[in-house]
Order: C-alpha cells, then sequence, then structure tokens
C-alpha cells in the first residue's frame, strides 16, 4: 500500500478533537413531569440498557472515529501495492489511425473506449507515477510528456481525436520504449489498439490493450480519374470497392461532381469479394459555371463499421491554361490562332510598350517581326518565340523560295507538322550565337543546310529557358493557310513554356506532400462542396490555417493548395485495406492482461473512491442509527 | 344560574343546564350506613318512610295506627308493620392537591387541545359535580385536600344551597409541596372522621407506596371507598424524544434519559400494568374504581365515565 497524498495523515490530529467532543456531558433538556415513578419502574426494569446506553455511547464514538480515518484514508489517496510495485511512470500509446474509427455495436467508436480506458491510469497520475501519452497515427506524436497532473492528462486525452490515415504501431511503439527507457525507473507501456501485432521480443514487457470485435465492413478501396489521351477536356473515373465482412453485402455506390448527383450504381458483394466500377467521358461544366472545382465524390449508401471509408475523394484533371504575350504590330492569323487555343490565354502588346520585366509575367513571350527598341536578351526573362527576326543580331543569308522544308518529326516543335505543301516566298538562315556558354541549339526546320527554325534550351539551375526563333515571315509563306500553321505554333508554345508541373490529383492521408516556396496549403479539409448560391468567400473556411513547405493532410476531404499563379485542389483519402478489415479479432496481449484489463475496465473502482463510499455508507448508517436512537 | 370555578387554567362553569343534569343523579352507596339526619337514602334503622321494612308482634304501648289488620284478621294475631328510616348520606371528597396534579405538562398532543391543562383542573372540576349531586340528593358532603399529608377541609355541609361554599373551597387550594402519601392522609382522615361514610378519592394514585395500603386502611375503617383516577395524555402516551432530563414536580429529582422507541414502549407497558394493578386491586376489594384521562372533555366525564363506574346513577 502507498499513498498518493500522504500529507492527510495531518488530519488524524482530528481524532483526539473527536473524542474530546465526546467526552464532554450531553446537555440535555428538561423536562418537568408529574412524577418519576413510573419513568424508575421502567428504567428499573431494564437495568441492561444502562449497560447498552455505555456501549451505545462507544459505538457511536467508534462510528465516528471510523468515518473520519476512512475519510482521512481517501484523502491520502492510497494505491494498492500490486500497482505501486510494478512501474513508477507509465507510457500510454494510443492507437490513433483510422480503423480505431470503427463504431462498435454498443455505439461507441474504438477510440473513444480507448481514451475512456486511458482514463483510468491517467487518474491514477502523481508526483511518484508520472503518465505520457503518445498517439499512433501516420507519424508517431507525443501528445503529453511525463506529467503528474491527472487533470491536464485528462485534458489531453479530451482533445485528442483519431486521424484517418493508416500506418504501423511500430514507430510509436520504439519511441515508446526510448522514452520509457529514459525514465528512471523505466516506465511501464500501455498500448490501446485494436490489432496488437504478433508477439516478438521486440514487444516483451508491452502491455496491449485489445480493445473491439469482429465487425462487417464495405470500404472503396480505390477511387482516380485521369483524363483521356484522346480527349484531354473529357475524363475517366475509375472505382473499386471491397467487402470486408463476412457476410453479403449490398447497397449502391453514389458519384457526384462538385454536389451534383451524376450516377448511382448499386452492388451486391459477397464476403471478401470487390468490384470494380468505371464512368467514362466526364466533361466538367464550363469555368463560367459558379461552383466549378472539379470535386469527385463517391459515397457508398450503406451502413457499416467504419463510415469512414464509405466516402472517398478526387479531382477531375483541368488543362493547366498558359499566358502567352504577342508583341506585335498586328496579325491577323496568329491573333485568330492564339485567341482560337483553349488552353491559351494571350494578350497582345505593341513593341514599343514592351518593358523587359513584364516577361516574366507569362509562360510564352512571342514577338512577331519587330524586335522592342533596346531589346536585350539578358535583361528579358521567359521562354521567348521570335518571328523573322533573331536575338543575337541581324538574321543570316537570305533563303530565296526554298523548294524544300525538311521538318524533324522527332522534335517536338515539328512533331506532326507536314510542311510539304507549304511556299515560303523568303526565309533566312538562323544561325546560332558564337559564344553562348550553357546553351543547346537544336534545327527541327531546315531547308536543305539552311536553319530555318532554330531552337535553344538555356541549361542552368531552376527552370530551364527556352527559345525559338523562325527565320520567315508569316505572311510571306502561306503556312498560316495550311493545318501544318496551327500545329506548329502549339508545338512551339508548349515546348516553350515547358512540360507542367505534375503535381497528384490525390493522396493518402498522412503521405507527405512537398510544397513550392511560394504554395500553401490549407490545414483543415473541405468535404462537402460550397452551395451554389453562396457568395466565394464561403467556399473556405473564415480562419483557414495554412502550412509551408510541407503538407501532411492526416483527414480526408479536398486540401487547397495556393500560389501566385491561383489556387488548386488536392484530394486525400485512406485507402488502405488494412484499416478497412475488421473481420480478425483483436490478438491478446502480451503481459499481464488482467490486471491491466480489470484496471482499465473500471475506472471508479479506485481505492480512494471506495473509502469514500464506506465512508458514506457508514455516516448513512450512523444517521439512520441515530434518529433510531441506536447511537448518541 | 351559572356558577363558575375559577382556575388558574380554566374556569370550571356550571350553569344551569348542567346542574340540572347533575341533579338527575344519585351516588351509587353499596352500604348501609347510619346517619343522624333524616333524608332520603335508605338505612338500617327502622322509622317512618314508604319503604316497608319488617313485622313485628304488638306489644302495649306500639302505636295501633301501625298495626297491620290484614294479619290480624286472616291470623287472628296483632303485628305492627315496621318501616325503613331514610337518612342522609356522609360523603367525604378526598381530592389530591399534590404537586403532581397540579403539574401542567409542557407538550400536548393535538387530540386533547380542548382538554383541562393539568389534572388538578379536572378533578376539581369532579368533586365540585360530586358534590352537587350529594347536596342535591340531601346528602352531607365534606371535601379534604390531601398530598404529602391532609390538608385543610371542607366541613360536613348539606342541601344544595351550600354548593357555593364548596366552589369556594376549591377555588383556594393550599399548596402541599412533598411526595404523595397516600396511606399517610388516610390514616390522618379516619383517626379525625368518626362518622363513617363514602369516600371517593380523586387522585392519580402515583403514589410510590401505592394505593392499595391507603384504600384498604380506608375499608378497614368501615368506609365505602370510591377511587377516581385521572392522569393526563401525556403521562399515557408521551410524546417526548431524545435526550431528556425529567424532573419530578413533587421532589424535583432529575432523571436523565434518553427517548427512543422501545424505552417508551416499556413505558406503555408500565403505564398499562399500573392502572391494571389499581383497577384489579378496587375490583378484588369491592372498591369502585373509575380512570379517566383529562383528554376526556369534563361533561362526558361525568355524565358517562362516572356512571359507567357505577359511581352515578
Amino acid at each position: 500500500m502507498n499513498f498518493h497524498a500522504p500529507w492527510a495523515a495531518w488530519f488524524l490530529a482530528g481524532i483526539p478533537v473527536l473524542v474530546l467532543l465526546y467526552l464532554l456531558k450531553v446537555r440535555r433538556q428538561p423536562q418537568p413531569v408529574s412524577s418519576l415513578l413510573l419513568w424508575q419502574q421502567v428504567l428499573g426494569e431494564n437495568r441492561r440498557r444502562a449497560l447498552f446506553q455505555r456501549l451505545r455511547h462507544l459505538l457511536s464514538l467508534l462510528l465516528q472515529i471510523l468515518i473520519f480515518l476512512l475519510l482521512v484514508g481517501a484523502l491520502a489517496r492510497p494505491v494498492l501495492d500490486h500497482n505501486t510495485l510494478r512501474t513508477q511512470a507509465t507510457v500510454l500509446v494510443l492507437d490513433a489511425r483510422a480503423r480505431m474509427q470503427a463504431v462498435e455495436p454498443t455505439g461507441r467508436t474504438r477510440f473513444a473506449t480507448a481514451v475512456e480506458r486511458a482514463s483510468a491510469a491517467t487518474a491514477e497520475a502523481s508526483a511518484s507515477r508520472p503518465v505520457a501519452i503518445l498517439s499512433a497515427g501516420a507519424q508517431p506524436t507525443v501528445a503529453c510528456a511525463f506529467n503528474a497532473h491527472p487533470k491536464a492528462l485528462a485534458e489531453v486525452l479530451e482533445k485528442m481525436t483519431p486521424e484517418d490515415c493508416g500506418g504501423s504501431l511500430e514507430p510509436t511503439i520504439r519511441l515508446a520504449r526510448e522514452l520509457a527507457a529514459a525514465h528512471q525507473p523505466a516506465a511501464r507501456i500501455l498500448v490501446f489498439t485494436d490489432t496488437a501485432p504478433e508477439a516478438t521480443s521486440a514487444n516483451s514487457g508491452i502491455e496491449f490493450i485489445a480493445l473491439g470485435s469482429p465487425l462487417d465492413n464495405v470500404a472503396i478501396t480505390r477511387f482516380a480519374s485521369r483524363a483521356q489521351l484522346n480527349s484531354p477536356d473529357t475524363s475517366e473515373v475509375f472505382l473499386e470497392a471491397r467487402n470486408f465482412g463476412s457476410t453479403a453485402a449490398e447497397g449502391s455506390i453514389e458519384l457526384s461532381l462538385d454536389g451534383r448527383l451524376l450516377d448511382v450504381r448499386p452492388f451486391q458483394l459477397a464476403p471478401g469479394a470487390s468490384f470494380t466500377q468505371s464512368f467514362p467521358s466526364l466533361t466538367p461544366p464550363p469555368d463560367s459555371q459558379p461552383g466549378v472545382r472539379g470535386w469527385l465524390r463517391a459515397h457508398i449508401d450503406r451502413a457499416d463499421a467504419l463510415p469512414l471509408d464509405n466516402t472517398a475523394y478526387t479531382l477531375l484533371p483541368a488543362p493547366k491554361t498558359r499566358r502567352v504575350l504577342l508583341v506585335s504590330k498586328g496579325n491577323w492569323f496568329l491573333e485568330k490562332l492564339l485567341e482560337a487555343d483553349r488552353k491559351l490565354r494571350f494578350e497582345l502588346l505593341s513593341p514599343e510598350d514592351f518593358d523587359a520585366p513584364m516577361s516574366a509575367q507569362f509562360d510564352v513571350v512571342l514577338f512577331d517581326a519587330t524586335l522592342p527598341t533596346g531589346f536585350d536578351l539578358e535583361r528579358t526573362a521567359g521562354n521567348l518565340l521570335f518571328l523573322n527576326q533573331s536575338p543575337w543580331g541581324p538574321l543570316g543569308a537570305e533563303i530565296p523560295a526554298p523548294i524544300t522544308l525538311e521538318a524533324d518529326s522527332t522534335h517536338p516543335v515539328t512533331r506532326l507538322v507536314n510542311l510539304q505543301n507549304v511556299n515560303v516566298r523568303k526565309a533566312s538562315h538562323i544561325a546560332p550565337p558564337d559564344a553562348a556558354p550553357g546553351w543547346r541549339f537544336a534545327q527541327p526546320l531546315r531547308a536543305l543546310d539552311q536553319t530555318v527554325l532554330l531552337t535553344g534550351e538555356q541549361l542552368r539551375d531552376g527552370p530551364t529557358r527556352r527559345i525559338a526563333v523562325l527565320g520567315f515571315e508569316l505572311t510571306q509563306s502561306d503556312l498560316p493557310l495550311r493545318i501544318a500553321f496551327p500545329l506548329l505554333i502549339s508545338n512551339t508554345l508548349q515546348w516553350l513554356a515547358g512540360s507542367p508541373e505534375e503535381r497528384p490529383l490525390q493522396i493518402r492521408a498522412g503521405e507527405p506532400l512537398s510544397l513550392a516556396p511560394q504554395q500553401t496549403a490549407s490545414l483543415r479539409p473541405q468535404t462537402t462542396p460550397p452551395a451554389l448560391t453562396a457568395p466565394p468567400s464561403a467556399s473556405a473556411p473564415a480562419q483557414d490555417e495554412r502550412v509551408h513547405a510541407l503538407l501532411r493532410p492526416l483527414h480526408n476531404g479536398y486540401y487547397r493548395i495556393d500560389d501566385p499563379a491561383g489556387s488548386s485542389w488536392l484530394a486525400v483519402n485512406t485507402f488502405d485495406p488494412a484499416e478497412s478489415d475488421f473481420s480478425h479479432i483483436p490478438a491478446a496481449s502480451t503481459a499481464p492482461w488482467n490486471f491491466t484489463q480489470s484496471v482499465a475496465a473500471s475506472p471508479w473502482m479506485t481505492p480512494w473512491r471506495l473509502l469514500a463510499l464506506a465512508a458514506l455508507l457508514l455516516s448513512a448508517l450512523e444517521w439512520a442509527l441515530f434518529h433510531r436512537r441506536r447511537t448518541e | 344560574m351559572v356558577m363558575c370555578l375559577d382556575s388558574p387554567t380554566a374556569p370550571l362553569l356550571f350553569d344551569t343546564a348542567f346542574l340540572s343534569k347533575l341533579e338527575q343523579l344519585h351516588l351509587l352507596s353499596k352500604k348501609l350506613l347510619r346517619s343522624q339526619h333524616r333524608a332520603e337514602r335508605p338505612s338500617r334503622q327502622i322509622g317512618s318512610s314508604l319503604e316497608f321494612a319488617d313485622y313485628r308482634n304488638y306489644a302495649p304501648g306500639d302505636d295501633l295506627r301501625g298495626v297491620d289488620w290484614n294479619i290480624y284478621g286472616r291470623l287472628e294475631k296483632l303485628s305492627v308493620k315496621l318501616f325503613e328510616q331514610e337518612q342522609d348520606l356522609p360523603v367525604y371528597l378526598l381530592v389530591d392537591a399534590s404537586e403532581s396534579m397540579r403539574w401542567v405538562p409542557g407538550v400536548t398532543s393535538p387530540k386533547d387541545a380542548h382538554a383541562p391543562r393539568s389534572k388538578f383542573d379536572q378533578v376539581r372540576r369532579t368533586a365540585a359535580s360530586l358534590a352537587y349531586v350529594a347536596l342535591a340528593n340531601l346528602d352531607r358532603v365534606g371535601i379534604q385536600w390531601f398530598g404529602s399529608q391532609l390538608g385543610p377541609q371542607l366541613a360536613m355541609t348539606r342541601g344544595r344551597s351550600q354548593f357555593h361554599k364548596v366552589l369556594d373551597f376549591l377555588q383556594t387550594a393550599p399548596p402541599l409541596p412533598g411526595p404523595t402519601c397516600l396511606l399517610d392522609s388516610a390514616r390522618e382522615f379516619t383517626q379525625r372522621t368518626t362518622r363513617r361514610g363514602m369516600v371517593i378519592l380523586l387522585s392519580d394514585l402515583l403514589d410510590p407506596a401505592g394505593c392499595a395500603p391507603a384504600l384498604t386502611h380506608l375499608q378497614h375503617c368501615q368506609f365505602e371507598v370510591q377511587v377516581v383516577q385521572i392522569l393526563a395524555p401525556e403521562e399515557l402516551d408521551p410524546a417526548w424524544r431524545g435526550d431528556i432530563e425529567f424532573l419530578d414536580a413533587e421532589t424535583g429529582a432529575p432523571l436523565p434519559v434518553t427517548l427512543d422507541e422501545t424505552l417508551l414502549a416499556s413505558y406503555r407497558e408500565r403505564v398499562t400494568a399500573f392502572l391494571k394493578e389499581s383497577t384489579d386491586f378496587c375490583r378484588r376489594n369491592a372498591v369502585g374504581h373509575v380512570s379517566a384521562s383529562t383528554a376526556v372533555p369534563f361533561e362526558d366525564l361525568v355524565l358517562r365515565v362516572l356512571r359507567e363506574g357505577r359511581l352515578l346513577r
């Protein structure tokens, strides 16, 4: 037996006061009577009552002293020997993975049960019995270092929530071992989980407290979309669901886009079976329609053990729009071509208005026939396309009416470009500069040994800078009338702009995602699209916490990623069969199971509570005896 | 006519209606006692009345008006008819004026809200009523206070016109401190009183020595004894609880008691036994006995309880 609050023993000094109060003579109420004759006879007949009176007096005193001792004992907060002899400190590990959100038949989640049982251990925390709390989610997290205050520990437990990610307990157990070993004497480790690992040497000495029971569950295990190769504006969606239960399951899967229901597919799944569904030819609504985000949401309309994996999120792939600046005195063909390309957003500017820093704001700057005054290639950033002019000086030798234009079909600029029927009145040879360190040039379009189209890439740290120079004027050829014209210009612009940054549309919960230096991401997900009639400000939380550099989403939903060019969305899902499978009975513990379970299952049966309860019962007994004149 | 017996606790009113009811009553006497005055109560003496008593042979000098000529006609023998002598009855009212009778209970139960506040008031009322009944029947009445010893007395009076003397006497009860002693009082009473008669003892009989010696002594002295025992409801069924220090009204002696249900039950049993003892003794020794509580309304006590106890008729 040990005491958490031994100072309470000072209250024992009150016992002599109690005895002194009993030694004081009872002040009786005087009551005149006509005669004592009958009373004396009654008392004389019951002489044994005199002895009982003394005994009653003693019984009352003993009861009061016993109640006092019980209260002092409760204040001292005793702990049982077998509890204190084990270890002084305790490390609690709470499994916070997605599977702990499974709802038991009692209506409580496994995580709530784990918190409730862990609170039994935190209630016994004291200076000699500190408790640390670890959370085992996507990463090991120290929710609370060794703390001796039960109230603070209870607050930590109350604030803990399960994550939507999968993972392994091993890293958290290793951290718990290191934490326990650093404490003197070594702390014991209690792990509250529904999937205790196999009993190995690494797990020896750890007490696993199994939670939960086998449950049926149907989960969406895959949900993805991709743009069709032959039609980038159209996407196809792939979905896979699986029955992890021991009984057949049936229901339906709803697919919605930006909150609008698109399709409902019924399903019937045998135990352990899975089924896949594809939704081809999904076209996102036009950007002009309010509320368009491309949010795809699949939902199994069926109640089971884990509601979390009944909903999956993904996004429709959206082509990236390029910004193009056309510096020209007027080129009807180019303007119409750039207007017609939906992947481009171009602006027209006269050469006099051009300023070198402006080029950094565009993916490609196109100089048509005339260079701005004082143009300097080194001061002009970005990717540049020059038509019938060269940034390195005057054009080369003139090529009058080149008969054949030979295109390199392997080069991205001239891929699929057929120039056989194109007539050029006059072209110029484009020669690369003599000294251009760091540049790599190519000639994808040639007229015999003359270069008509020159491309260059500047290899450096950071984004690659590209330049293309076309050696003839468009109006001096019939190229704008040929099918090769839009292909050539489009290929050139795409090559110059470079391939868009391939950022995934979705990741699993708990997976890290690196962000660009200027990118920020929301820390909290959104799971429902804003109402179509809601103002734009309602689409995002009022106080959205942002993260930089690295995003590790812990909950499923849509996360907004902002950068100077705009904002985009990222879908996050669990998609872990290990988190959805509840068909197995939790493994047995590897340590003194009965004790751990008994303590955790009865948090109210602590010694001080029992003592307080006994004092309360004795007080009620003494009160009843007093009113029945059995005690004084 | 309204006559009043003042008391510290409650006035005793005797109005015409109540007195007329009392006039209808008679004191029942089981003995034929000798007296000096002619009245309406039969006696052993032969005298002139309408009640036939016996025959005897004619002797010279007898009044010829007493000869029963019918007997002479049949038997040819002169016989004289004898008649009973109707006399009065000496009635002695021994009224307990001890402190136990004057005790006023501190706690009254709801059921006796209209009862007299002390036994003393009740016995004085009863004594006045019995005196009026006796006076109305031409009996002689004497009243005697007693407590630890005999107190002042009202000399024998006769005739209802003397009722105001009775009331005046009952209003002036002297204090008689000390514990009640029935035997000493009875002895002193018999020594003072030479003429035998009916003794009506009005008391609570709370004498440590008991009532038996005193009653036996009175019977031994040829008195016809009637007992009217009056107790308070608080004595029959106390309502007190808890730690109490009883103070004897007669001696002032304290008695610390912790009253619980068990002790109260024992007390009630003892009170029942006490009443049974006195009742049994009186029945065995031909002593009239009536007991009542002060909770019983006074008229009910006189007109019903005393008649059922065969003290009045």
